[in-house]
């Protein structure tokens, strides 16, 4: 009787460990847009990748590898980085692994931090971000008034950031890893996206990223504690063509919406935060349009409203 | 025995004077209030103290809804420039939300919190029988030489705003209601526009014009959400009126029966597109993507964004009257105005010149910009000429707003318990209208369902007017 007590007892709980949506979201690394770090070592045919070329620039700035930023990993770097790992007392292998990517990380901010000023005073007022992904520049507005620029470096032409108005929903001050130092995430609702430092220093300035902003992790260290969990940031920027294929309700999230949203606002009738999501802004916004311009009394974007907003 | 009198008499002193008191003060207050409840005078001729300071609430939409153009700005400037006459006259001003301003303007008048004047953007007119102040002293006032304002506004706007012999509102634009044609499609017809556009045209006509659509399967579509529709048919009918003063019904139910009659028609005739439910979902693709010859109804902000797309569409839009029953109809005119509006604490006859005065500088030199804008006619007659001249529109689109204009009809509100019954009978007409498209029953059934009813409401109504007048004279 016992036994079939226990037996039915480690079957219940095997099931909630494999089915349970809980014990998954617990689990279950979330698909980070940002997490890219793959092992990288010389192969054939070989590697290549936009990873490879964050590499050999980071090892050309710390003069370690001479060769053409090709991003293929070829003899050439393949050297580079064994002269980097014998220069730092790493186990000689030719292998990126994560304990390379830090240590490139570590000596990197070191020379940076040479060379860069640090006299950096806490903002009084509401904080707000601006990031200009054309500037590849990060405004620290308080209050309105601007308070400092910080560089980032922003997501590539495949991957841009994400244009809109967001928020940061969490922070963490212990991630390390591929993200560097401190990770604040952002409100966007297709994919993980936020703010975090980098092991690849270099790449701050460019369009290198997988969509999130990067920053120098002394940088993003500070920026961390004046920022709260609620504050705007606002990314401008290029963004691929998005096309709305369907009519769009409330509740509804994406790209699309966003499109919308910003029609809407272009057009007169305030959606709130242009945040891609159909919520209480947007449905205020559309009760507006739809009466303004005497149509039928619901919050749908149907091809009436693309119309007048001139998205169709 | 003396002194046992005086003291009597400075007892029977201070008594009457205590009388006295009560009397006049009760007089006082009996004839403020009086004159409260039974007609606001004011006096027109009451200048604007230069020594005093005013304070004016003024309450408005966005008017200029794209980005381009910062509405706040432009009633700043106003404000600023109306100062340069009037530095002492201090005007607030607030933009409300389209879908509720009307709501919290009537809210904020019951609660004694409204403004001095409102732009009555959504041609509501009567708003509030003890606070709203008619404008027809001022507009009536001659000046040294005998000229009157009145005669400078529009008399289609003057007789939309009348009603009981008082002008209950500056007018400030007027808007024909017209139906939008892609002109391309009905040209296909062989439609004569222009003689459409000089004469009109009746239901027969219109008819027979969509029997040439549907052989050339084109469509027409009709916002079946907007009762708007039904009333610009009414009115092209010359049944605009709905209850007469002595609150009998108007509209029979030979109207009634005849204009659904005429949309059924069209629908047999097969001219809306199949889904006729939701015919209004296609209303602009249809158009622009030429299977709609017409639709309607298009409000003010709706045609504008018609115009600016016209710009960039191949398609080239008309303006067309709503068909009448009769050969020769009319055409529908709407007024907006600026509604002036006291407080129950009455602020003095110069605090309502000062009120008066800001509202007759934004009717008569800011309307042009405005009107120019937003492609109305100002119903300020001096501005008419240079409207014509400035504003946007194309040549076409301008001759036929004109024609429209000389063609056009309004009619007079009546009195404010009046109006609140008319809202009540376009209810129930809106729910009828809202049967004929989307329950399936026959006309004679939704008429007479509708008929009875209204006859109810009136007659609720009589009663409660009879009420009314039995408790005021006991």
């Amino acid at each position: 009787m016992l036994k079939k007590f226990l037996f039915l007892v480690v079957i219940i709980l095997l099931m909630l460990m494999t089915m349970s949506p809980i014990y998954l979201e617990a689990t279950v690394e979330p698909d980070y847009n940002c997490l890219d770090n793959r092992e990288l070592w010389l192969r054939k045919p070989k590697m290549k990748g936009y990873d490879i070329l964050e590499l050999q620039r980071e090892l050309k700035a710390l003069g370690f590898y001479e060769g053409k930023l090709n991003s293929i990993y070829d003899q050439k770097t393949y050297q580079a980085v064994r002269r980097f790992q014998f220069a730092n007392g790493l186990p000689v292998t030719g292998v990126v692994r994560e304990n390379t990517w830090t240590q490139i990380t570590e000596v990197a901010n070191q020379v940076l931090l040479k060379t860069a000023a640090q006299n950096l005073e806490q903002p009084t007022g509401e904080v707000s971000l601006l990031i200009d992904a054309y500037r590849k520049e990060m405004i620290v507005y308080s209050d309105g008034e601007i308070h400092y620029k910080f560089p980032v470096a922003v997501g590539k032409p495949s991957t841009k950031s994400p244009i809109g108005e967001w928020a940061i929903i969490a922070k963490d001050a212990d991630w390390g890893g591929g993200f560097g130092v401190r990770w604040m995430r952002l409100n966007v609702p297709w994919g993980i996206y936020g703010i975090h430092g980098t092991n690849k220093p270099h790449s701050i300035g460019t369009a290198a990223s997988h969509g999130c902003i990067r920053m120098f992790n002394r940088h993003v260290k500070i920026l961390y504690t004046w920022v709260e969990v609620g504050t705007r940031v606002k990314i401008i920027g290029n963004r691929d063509p998005v096309e709305i294929t369907h009519d769009l309700r409330p509740g509804q999230t994406g790209k699309d919406v966003l499109l919308f949203q910003e029609k809407l606002r272009e057009h007169g009738f305030d959606p709130g935060y242009t945040d891609g999501r159909f919520g209480e802004g947007t449905q205020d916004a559309m009760k507006e349009f739809k009466y303004f311009y005497g149509l039928k009394d619901d919050l749908i974007a149907d091809d009436n409203t693309f119309y007048i907003l001139g998205i169709k | 025995m003396w002194k046992k009198l005086k003291f009597n008499l400075s007892w029977i002193g201070i008594i009457t004077i205590m009388l006295l008191i009560t009397i006049i003060s009760g007089a006082v207050i009996f004839y403020v209030k009086f004159r409260a409840e039974t007609g606001f005078k004011i006096d027109p001729t009451v200048e604007v103290d230069p020594n005093q300071k005013y304070q004016i609430d003024y309450w408005d939409y966005p008017l200029f809804i794209d980005l381009e153009n910062d509405y706040r700005e432009f009633l700043e400037n106003t404000i600023e420039e109306f100062n340069k006459f009037y530095p002492n006259i201090e005007v607030n001003y607030q933009l409300l939300s389209f879908a509720e301003g009307e709501q919290r303007l009537k809210e904020s008048l019951l609660e004694d919190r409204g403004p001095d004047i409102y732009n009555d953007i959504f041609g509501t007119k009567l708003i509030s029988e003890e606070l709203q102040l008619p404008v027809n002293p001022f507009l009536k006032l001659e000046d040294e030489a005998g000229a009157k304002e009145l005669d400078n506004y529009d008399p289609l706007a003057l007789r939309a705003l009348s009603g009981e012999e008082e002008i209950w509102g500056l007018p400030t634009w007027l808007i024909p209601q017209l139906w939008v044609g892609n002109k391309g499609v009905l040209a296909q017809t062989g439609l004569d526009l222009e003689q459409v556009v000089q004469e009109g045209w009746n239901w027969q006509e219109f008819e027979k014009f969509s029997q040439e659509l549907s052989a050339e399967d084109k469509v027409i579509i009709f916002n079946p959400y907007n009762p708007e529709l039904f009333y610009q048919l009414l009115m092209a009918a010359g049944k605009g009126e709905l209850i007469s003063s002595e609150r009998r019904l108007l509209l029979t139910e030979k109207d009634l029966t005849e204009t659904f009659q005429f949309l059924e028609q069209l629908r047999d005739k097969g001219v809306f597109p199949r889904e006729e439910k939701r015919m209004n979902e296609k209303l602009l693709s249809y158009f622009w993507e030429n299977q709609a010859a017409v639709i309607a109804p298009i409000n003010l902000w709706l045609l504008n964004n018609l115009y600016q797309r016209e710009l960039n569409e191949g398609t080239e839009l008309t303006l067309l009257p709503p068909p009448s029953k009769f050969k020769k109809g009319v055409v529908p005119i709407e007024t907006r105005s600026l509604l002036l509006f006291r407080q129950e604490e009455y602020r003095g006859d110069d605090h309502t010149k000062a009120t008066y005065k800001f509202a007759q500088f934004v009717a008569q030199r800011k309307t042009l910009l405005l009107a120019k804008k937003l492609n109305v006619m100002p119903a300020y007659l001096p501005l008419q000429e240079e409207w014509l001249t400035g504003v946007g529109l194309k040549e076409g689109i301008k001759v036929q707003l004109l024609e429209y204009l000389k063609q056009g009809a309004s009619h007079e509100i009546g009195n404010f318990a009046d109006f609140d019954l008319e809202r009540l009978v376009k209810e129930r007409i809106e729910e009828g209208y809202h049967n004929f498209w989307f329950e399936d029953r026959s006309v004679s059934e939704i008429v007479t369902e509708m008929i009875f009813d209204l006859e109810q409401i009136i007659a609720e109504n009589k009663e409660v007017k009879t009420d009314e007048k039995d408790s005021f004279l006991n």
